[in-house]
């Protein structure tokens, strides 16, 4: 699904160019479980940003489904983030003002979808995630895990192939995390294609394949477990 | 993103940030207001001084009054000396001005009205019947001075309803007897009431407060001579003005001899009052728009605040695929609405004013349309340009930086 050759990027910072990505060649098939470690400053979060359309490469070719993304406009980004790739932060990120419903609704604002689909799709999402009772709370007033739900009911909703998780378990509690990790876990198992970052062994040690950078590189790429077979459902 | 959801985001957002919302309005509120009042005490003023225009005898009536003479101007007086405006004048001009219709020659009587111990101090006028159609009144009741009271010079006198009110109450005042410096008139009619309301002001009552008695009576009761303070002229045709001035001032001064009266048109003092009313409108238009500019300010100054601390909303919908036109879309929406609610808001602020300031004595205000409208569009306009900067920068925020931001 996802295929980069060459990827670098390099930040002009205080005057001086820091390379923070050095040229990464990555295959990344549909369906993968896909954890990416590395020290802080190894350029796994810029890896993310690229694979996740939040940023351009400074050089390089980066596919998805065939389709180079290298050279697209800001606006031709947005709307792949929008319809294509479904983010999950280690904050959160909810909006604090809107209900956990609002939140998950919120993707469908940028989208060409009808307004009477919108409410349907988020309550599915939600039911998803297990938090069909939940809808109406402001994220204030659910645990760090439930929102961490609602994010990913959040990124869920408008169907992406790519799931970008931030260290989604970063912030949460062992019990907690492991709850998000299970339901990485069967959303994966539906088909979906997951990146996950994180620095945590532990997390790590639940994807299907470990990838490690180091100085902007690609230095291991390790499979723990066989892919699925089951092709991805659409919902 | 549509428009509908845009502005639902933005409404949201103004309905959870109340007092910010309101803080930030606050300087469209009071400039709308300021201007929404300032313009309908302007247009007030307006009206009365139409109204006063034309219930004082329009364009078309020429004053003329006795003027002192300058020093030089007495040297070279003839020897049969002037002896001012006279009856004599009166009635040369009448006979021999065809560009004159009416002519109303008047003195100015002093005194107060008495009447069974009550008093009244109208402006009392010595007058023929031509004064009627030339400063507007009409009889209400019983009849005017007519020719044979002139004549016999009879002891009548015809009220304005202040005076009326003030001696009679509601009694009937036709066949009584007033008194003016202890001679008894017989009321014989009473003037129709003019009215202007402002609230509970009467802007026309001045023209209420009058007492109009015989010319002839006057002057052989009240002063023995025939000299008359003033001469009423209502011209033709406004257009034939110049030369129906020069055709009165020529008669005059070839009876006078020396230029020893004043000739004024109503024109002179609509050009006046129209050139004050342009100069007020002007200044009132800055002050007011002056006033709209800080309000302006203040949308751009909090909507930078509003967006420096939305910074991380701004990147979390950014990564949820929203375009930089939606994000500028949906502050310069807010801008939008913030400049509505403040519009709407100044309007009634002001319209609240000026019904206050009607309350107020001698308080002409009136509330039209246009200045109204053009105040709030003019808030709208300014708010959706000073929302412009602070929505392009949101809208050029980097959404990885604007995640950053805590």
């Amino acid at each position: 699904m996802i295929r980069t050759r060459g990827l670098k990027k390099t930040y002009a910072s205080e005057g001086l160019a820091v390379q923070a990505l050095r040229g990464v060649d990555l295959d990344l098939a549909e369906g993968e479980f896909v954890a990416v470690m590395g020290p802080s400053g190894s350029g796994k979060s810029t890896l993310m940003h690229i694979l996740g359309c939040m940023d351009r490469p400074s050089a390089g070719s980066y596919k998805m489904e065939g389709r180079e993304l290298a050279g697209l406009e800001d606006d031709d980004l947005s709307a792949l983030r929008n319809r294509m790739i479904g983010f999950v932060f280690q904050n959160f990120n909810l909006l604090p003002r809107m209900t956990a419903l609002e939140n998950t609704i919120l993707p469908m604002a940028y989208s060409d979808l009808d307004l009477i689909q919108r409410a349907g799709r988020a309550e599915r999402a939600l039911k998803r995630v297990g938090l069909a009772d939940r809808m109406d709370h402001l994220p204030s007033q659910l645990s760090g895990g439930q929102q961490q739900r609602v994010a990913i009911a959040r990124a869920l909703v408008m169907d992406p192939r790519l799931l970008v998780a931030d260290e989604p378990t970063g912030n949460l509690d062992t019990k907690s995390a492991d709850s998000i990790l299970d339901l990485f876990d069967s959303l994966n198992d539906e088909g979906r294609t997951v990146l996950l970052v994180t620095h945590d062994p532990k997390v790590s040690a639940r994807c299907r394949r470990v990838l490690t950078l180091t100085d902007g590189r690609v230095v291991t790429d390790r499979r723990l477990r066989a892919l699925r077979a089951r092709p991805r459902k659409n919902a | 993103m549509n428009w509908t959801s845009g502005l639902r985001i933005s409404l949201r957002e103004m309905a959870s940030h109340r007092l910010r919302t309101s803080l930030t309005v606050m300087g469209v509120v009071l400039g709308v207001a300021t201007f929404v009042t300032l313009f309908s005490l302007l247009e007030g003023d307006l009206e009365k001084s139409r109204m006063w225009l034309s219930e004082s005898g329009g364009l078309e009536k020429v004053s003329i009054w006795g003027q002192g003479l300058k020093k030089e101007e007495r040297l070279k007086m003839r020897p049969n000396r002037s002896r001012g405006i006279t009856l004599g004048d009166y009635r040369a001009l009448q006979r021999s001005l065809d560009l004159v219709t009416a002519v109303a020659p008047g003195v100015n009587g002093k005194g107060a009205v008495k009447r069974a111990g009550k008093e009244s101090e109208p402006n009392i006028h010595g007058v023929t019947d031509a004064v009627l159609g030339l400063d507007r009144y009409e009889v209400a009741r019983g009849r005017f001075i007519c020719d044979l009271d002139q004549i016999h010079h009879r002891m009548v006198c015809v009220l304005g309803s202040k005076p009326v009110e003030e001696l009679f109450g509601n009694e009937d005042p036709l066949g009584k007897t007033v008194t003016i410096e202890g001679l008894p008139l017989i009321v014989v009619g009473v003037l129709k009431k003019h009215s202007l309301m402002y609230g509970k002001w009467n802007a026309f009552e001045w023209k209420n407060e009058i007492c109009y008695v015989p010319l002839t009576t006057y002057l052989a009761r009240g002063r023995g001579n025939d000299r008359i303070d003033y001469l009423s002229l209502r011209v033709l045709r406004t257009e034939r003005m110049a030369w129906a001035l020069d055709q009165a001032r020529n008669l005059l001064l070839w009876r006078h001899g020396v230029e020893d009266f004043k000739i004024q048109t109503q024109q002179e003092w609509a050009e006046n009052s129209r050139k004050q009313e342009i100069m007020i409108t002007v200044i009132l238009g800055i002050i007011a728009g002056i006033c709209l500019l800080s309000g302006g300010v203040g949308i751009m100054n909090i909507m930078l605040a509003s967006i420096k601390e939305r910074t991380r909303e701004i990147g979390v919908r950014r990564a949820l695929g929203a375009r930089r036109g939606d994000i500028l879309t949906q502050f310069i929406l807010e801008a939008l609405a913030l400049g509505i609610m403040g519009g709407l808001v100044g309007v009634l602020a002001g319209a609240g004013l000026v019904g206050l300031l009607t309350l107020l004595p001698e308080q002409a205000a009136v509330m039209h349309f246009k200045p109204v409208a053009f105040a709030f569009l003019s808030a709208v306009l300014i708010c959706l340009s000073f929302g412009i900067y602070p929505a392009w920068r949101a809208s050029r925020l980097d959404p990885i930086e604007a995640l950053r931001n805590d």
